[in-house]
């Protein structure tokens, strides 16, 4: 039993989504067990409710069993995947669109105390704050880059751009991240 | 050092300052600038909203579980079938209409109707439809489409539809024979009834094929235009009334009507 967990996970991604699509349904739960975690930080910045987040972790996973067949053994996973997660989140960004703005100001704020909870809380709602100042774009990538922990390359597959114009928006997006982040803080 | 290492570096709370960081840094401006703030560096590790604990993931996994265990009635199937057997089928669909309308259903005067009017007419709206259907079921691993593309085909959707009204095949058939002053609501209402149900049975099946049941946003709208595209290619082949104001009210109107039912629905 236990080989039988380690040998699952051993295999890579791809190797995983063949077993599941051939129907071995343990493997859709080592790639659960592997990308829910990621799914729902990329969720959580701009949704505010861990609820909306896991509700569209499913979706994702969802959609993810849905298209299995048109999966080809050639292509990666983590891209694949991240575009049905992305794609369901703008949308249900757009059905919120007339929700009203979440009022977070940067006032008073200290640097975050990383390690205390107060401090971890305090870090997040500035980071959301930060998030949300940001141009969609730069915000795309950096979400893909930082928090999905996506290759540059991928994230160019991902959204159908080249390598050197993610680095751009990248570098962009960090630049104005740190701006946001000071002007705020000070 | 590359890219994705220096971001694993910083992400396990190591210090920006090695040797191999800053060599990287140096040649690489996206990864410089998320060295560059070691605040930075820390609000974007501390602050990155952590995974549920245990407990909660595995109560979404569980709720995933009983999602999947659900996928197996007929038209889950359907939605599980690879993308292109989906857009195979919605084709096969419009052609089975296209098919029935023009012989069993076929209007009056159909051995009248100069091949010159009838078949860029049907080439028209068969490409919009087709169009409108792969929008429409477009699978979510793609990129998005531009919102822009997606309104363009919803336009055209609508408005050919509409334009077709004006463009009558002479076929010797007077106006005067019938859809006008009394006779018009009578027929123009036959043929929005028709035109409806030819829409509506579209729309079910495209609901049917779609992964999300045509769920909410423009690719929603377009795929239940499909419906009144295919609706109107119908109305063409089986109406015999040469009458611009009788197609703009009992053919164009079903696109205006599917158009208003869809935009309610997507509001309630």
């Amino acid at each position: 039993m236990e080989c039988e967990l380690d040998s699952r996970a051993l295999k890579s991604d791809e190797q995983l989504m063949a077993a599941y699509v051939a129907g071995e349904a343990a493997a859709f739960d080592e790639l659960f067990a592997r990308y829910a975690p990621i799914l729902l930080r990329v969720m959580r910045q701009q949704l505010h409710s861990q609820e909306e987040a896991n509700d569209l972790v499913q979706q994702t996973f969802l959609q993810l069993h849905r298209a299995r067949h048109d999966f080809r053994s050639d292509a990666k996973l983590r891209p694949w995947l991240f575009t049905i997660a992305l794609n369901l989140k703008r949308e249900h960004l757009r059905r919120l669109k007339r929700r009203p703005e979440t009022e977070l100001t940067l006032d008073g704020r200290n640097d975050p105390k990383v390690g205390s909870e107060a401090g971890r809380l305090e870090a997040t709602r500035t980071l959301e704050f930060a998030f949300e100042k940001l141009h969609p774009s730069y915000r795309e990538v950096i979400e893909l880059h930082w928090l999905a922990q996506l290759s540059f390359a991928e994230i160019a597959e991902l959204l159908g751009a080249t390598v050197s114009a993610v680095k751009v928006r990248a570098h962009r997006g960090y630049a104005a991240l740190r701006e946001i982040l000071q002007d705020g803080v000070e | 050092m590359n890219c994705d290492q220096v971001r694993d570096h910083l992400l396990e709370g190591r210090v920006a300052e090695t040797p191999e960081v800053q060599q990287h840094a140096a040649e690489c401006s996206a990864c410089h600038e998320l060295v560059a703030t070691r605040g930075l560096v820390e609000a974007l590790r501390a602050g990155a909203p952590s995974a549920n604990g245990a407990g909660q993931l595995g109560q979404l996994q569980a709720q995933v579980r009983a999602e999947l265990s659900r996928e197996t009635s007929g038209p889950a199937r359907l939605r599980s079938m690879r993308t292109r057997t989906r857009l195979l089928l919605a084709l096969a669909l419009i052609v089975a209409i296209g098919v029935v309308e023009g012989t069993l259903l076929a209007r009056a005067d159909m051995p009248f109707v100069p091949t010159e009017h009838l078949l860029p007419m049907l080439g028209i709206l068969g490409l919009l439809a087709v169009a409108a259907a792969w929008v429409a079921l477009r699978p979510l691993f793609r990129p998005a489409l531009p919102r822009s593309f997606e309104l363009v085909v919803l336009l055209l959707c609508l408005s050919v539809p509409a334009a077709l009204s004006f463009v009558q095949p002479d076929t010797g058939h007077h106006p005067s024979v019938d859809g006008f002053g009394a006779d018009f609501f009578h027929h123009a209402g036959a043929c929005l009834v028709h035109g409806l149900t030819l829409a509506v049975l579209v729309w079910l099946a495209f609901r049917a094929l779609d992964r999300q049941a045509l769920g909410s946003g423009l690719g929603a709208l377009v795929g239940g235009m499909a419906g009144a595209v295919v609706a109107t290619l119908g109305l063409q082949l089986h109406c015999a009334i040469p009458a611009a104001p009788h197609w703009l009210f009992g053919h164009a109107g079903v696109g205006a009507i599917v158009l208003v039912g869809l935009w309610i629905r997507q509001r309630l």
